[in-house]
């Protein structure tokens, strides 16, 4: 167990959590715009996966990760579009439609990398992109959104939506278009989450590489309470907790990997079930919005 | 300043507002007077841009508009305080006002500039607000004052305030007509919306009058007395009746004896509470709402357990029974909140109606097991007749009913069971006339079939007129008992105010 406190084990440890917060913080900090705006989406990790696989096929064609991942940026805001249509303006059940997106998402993504691999000799591979650079992009969107709904004019009416949205209207604010935007965001991040995975995180495509991951994030929100500040944190632990367990398995072959596998999942659990108190989710979260309804 | 020509406004088939006339001058005070359901907020609705009307005009300082949102309303200076606030609970007060500074130049918020402009409103038209407390923590009657600041931040010349007082105390609404002077002084116009006759009275320089989505007449307030108005409103002789005060004579049906909950808590607990009620009696219970009457009516009905003192009901100590135990033996609940409590919106009239009763065998085999889908819509159309519920058809979600009629449903289900014991908390309120008048006589009808009623109120009228005994709530305690017959007025509202008196209890 001591090689546990080692300098290298620590330091090591450290990287590996910076390499896995990206795709969680990105995910999640656009969920949580989305949320605020009363968007709940569950289907974040079918948008990754087809910001993973265009992501990948574009950096593999082109040979330049940065076209990858504005490839995935650009098909997860597509792919969203989706659900904002459904959601936003034919009123569905956004819990249905999500689940839907994840469906989709992971078969859209598993038919384009059959479809291309055929025509393709040999293993594909794609260029390794800076690993900092999407951590940047990632913290960087927390900043902003965070400024976006706390100092501004537009985020405050984007905030009541959320939170009162016929309130909102009788003030004259478009709640539509408030929504398409949190809608674009959310594909936007989510995409580049994809993306990152495929053109950061290794560089080629696995079947299911999101590996819950759009889930986590869905708890991430939760467990940061939908603000900011509380999101990167709760990505941060998570993030942390999935290093860890990666380096306990090698760090000792003792206990069954499986078990350390589950450890993030487990303390996620843990933490929504403990930690949780109600009151600070926007109230209109989930709630579809019909403008004349009495 | 502003007229409505012939407004007609249909959801469905339904026809909610038909060739609605209005005319409001400069610096006047107009009240729209009608029933529950009369289409008093729909129009409303309507003048601010939330609903577009099927047809008709609004023509506004001599220009006719297209009210296609609530901010062509907004910009033009027409406000509307909506019953249910607009505001937004998890934000400061300052948050909410800034939610209505949005057409301002710039893109960052500018907290200095929105304060320094509320401070001057606040200070015209006296209106003090805690521009940084959480809109949640602040009491109804500030929040109103927070609706009317945001009106006036953006220039209202007209201000439509919808059932305004419904949620206020005497002194707050006081209060609020104080300001609506000081409004008009300043030449703004204010539509007022109620139908509480006395304030209507006190407030209004011109009345409109509508009925089932009609205007019957616009009269001078000091025209008309309260009879009048009322008539006008309900169409039909309205006789304001006081019912025979009779003393319990089936002997003590319910006892409490020192039950606490919550004892700490002034505002939303019991401390000590006895009482005593009698088969064949009411007894009222009067006070400022929030001082435990919530809680006495959910003790009362098994709700909620004491957390001291003995709960005796029919003899037998019932401190451990639970809601279904109260309901198998005869204890009838008109809650408080008929939406959240009473009814289940999204399901229709008939199944409201039976839904303490699924497991009779009137309505379904193997106790509950199977409905008789046919038996449960027979019975739901004899009780529309009997309770006189006013719906398209009994398959009619309960949500989109009037308030009246919604409490009507909940009359049917509760007294068809022949309870032996009834609560009713606020049951008129927000109801019109002839809804009001139908509970209360139904209420009578099961005292006088032997039933014993507590009937919880804030509208102290509303107790002296049905209750044959009267106790009065402050802070959770009871704070002394008078008699239904011929109350002393003054003991009632000292008492209201905190004043201790012996009790006379039997």
């Amino acid at each position: 167990m001591s090689s546990i406190l080692s300098v290298a084990f620590l330091s090591g440890l450290l990287i590996a959590a910076l390499r896995m917060l990206p795709p969680l913080l990105l995910g999640a900090t656009g969920e949580m715009f989305s949320e605020r705006c009363g968007l709940t989406n569950i289907g974040l990790e079918g948008i990754m996966s087809v910001g993973a696989i265009m992501g990948f096929v574009a950096s593999y064609f082109t040979q330049n990760p940065y076209l990858g991942m504005l490839a995935g940026i650009v098909s997860g805001l597509l792919v969203n579009m989706i659900y904002a249509f459904l959601t936003i303006q034919l009123n569905a059940d956004q819990v249905i439609v999500g689940n839907a997106m994840n469906i989709l998402g992971m078969a859209l993504a598993s038919l384009v990398y059959t479809t291309v691999s055929k025509s393709q000799s040999g293993q594909m591979q794609s260029v390794i992109a800076d690993n900092y650079f999407v951590l940047g992009i990632s913290l960087a969107a927390v900043v902003l959104i965070w400024f976006y709904l706390y100092k501004t004019k537009s985020g405050l009416a984007f905030r009541a939506v959320g939170e009162y949205p016929r309130a909102a209207e009788t003030l004259g604010i478009n709640i539509q278009k408030k929504k398409y935007l949190a809608c674009c965001v959310n594909g936007i991040l989510c995409g580049l989450a994809g993306a990152y995975l495929t053109n950061v995180y290794i560089t080629s495509y696995v079947g299911g590489i999101v590996s819950g991951r759009g889930y986590i994030a869905l708890a991430a929100v939760i467990f940061g309470k939908w603000k900011p500040r509380g999101v990167l944190l709760a990505c941060t632990f998570f993030a942390f907790l999935d290093a860890l367990q990666l380096r306990l398995q090698v760090a000792d072959a003792s206990i069954p990997y499986q078990f350390l596998q589950m450890l993030p999942y487990l303390c996620t659990l843990l933490a929504l079930s403990f930690f949780m108190k109600p009151g600070s989710e926007p109230k209109a979260n989930g709630k579809p919005y019909i403008r004349e309804a009495r | 300043m502003l007229e409505l020509i012939k407004i007609t406004k249909k959801f469905g088939d339904f026809c909610a507002l038909r060739d609605v006339d209005l005319k409001v001058g400069y610096g006047e005070v107009h009240t729209l007077l009608g029933e529950n359901g009369a289409g008093k907020s729909t129009l409303m609705n309507i003048l601010c841009g939330l609903y577009e009307p099927t047809s008709g005009e609004i023509v506004y300082k001599d220009c006719e508009w297209h009210m296609d949102s609530p901010q062509t309303a907004r910009s033009i200076g027409i406000a509307m305080v909506h019953q249910h606030f607009m505001l937004v609970e998890a934000m400061s007060v300052l948050e909410n006002i800034m939610l209505c500074a949005l057409g301002e130049k710039g893109v960052l918020l500018d907290a200095a500039e929105v304060t320094k402009k509320v401070m001057e409103i606040e200070e015209m038209y006296d209106l003090k607000v805690d521009l940084h407390e959480m809109v949640n923590n602040l009491s109804v009657g500030q929040q109103q004052k927070v609706e009317i600041i945001k009106a006036l931040y953006n220039d209202a010349e007209l201000l439509i305030l919808d059932e305004p007082t419904a949620v206020l105390t005497d002194e707050e609404a006081q209060g609020l007509f104080r300001i609506i002077k000081k409004l008009t002084e300043r030449n703004k116009s204010v539509i007022f919306i109620s139908h509480k006759l006395k304030e209507v009275m006190q407030i209004s320089d011109k009345i409109t009058v509508l009925r089932r989505g009609q205007t019957i007449t616009t009269v001078d307030a000091d025209a008309y007395s309260a009879e009048e108005l009322a008539n006008l409103m309900v169409g039909e002789k309205v006789v304001s009746r006081a019912y025979e005060k009779v003393p319990g004579k089936g002997g003590v049906i319910y006892e409490l004896q020192n039950v606490s909950y919550h004892k700490e808590s002034k505002h939303g607990g019991l401390n000590q509470v006895s009482l005593k009620v009698h088969r064949g009696e009411i007894l009222g219970v009067a006070g400022v709402d929030g001082n435990g009457q919530s809680q006495l009516a959910e003790i009362l009905t098994g709700i909620k357990r004491p957390e001291e003192g003995k709960r005796i009901y029919e003899g037998k100590d019932a401190g451990q029974y639970r809601i279904i135990d109260f309901i198998r033996n005869g204890v009838a609940h008109i809650p408080e909140d008929r939406n959240k409590m009473g009814l289940i919106g999204d399901m229709d009239i008939k199944d409201n109606i039976v839904l303490k009763d699924m497991e009779d065998a009137r309505f379904s085999k193997a106790s509950g097991k199977f409905l008789l889908k046919k038996n449960i819509r027979k019975y739901g159309e004899e009780m529309k007749e009997k309770y006189d519920i006013r719906c398209s058809s009994i398959e009619e979600e309960a949500r989109n009913l009037s308030g009246g009629n919604q409490q009507k449903i909940i009359l049917a289900r509760e007294l068809e069971r022949h309870p032996k014991f009834i609560v009713a908390m606020h049951p008129t309120r927000g109801l019109d006339i002839g809804a009001t008048n139908f509970i209360h006589d139904s209420l009578i009808k099961a005292r006088d079939a032997g039933s014993a009623v507590v009937v919880v109120s804030a509208d102290i009228d509303e107790v002296m007129k049905v209750a044959d005994r009267i106790i009065v709530m402050f802070e959770g305690k009871i704070m002394g008992e008078v008699p239904g017959d011929n109350p002393d007025m003054n003991k009632i509202s000292s008492m209201m105010g905190g004043r201790e008196y012996e009790r006379c209890d039997s």
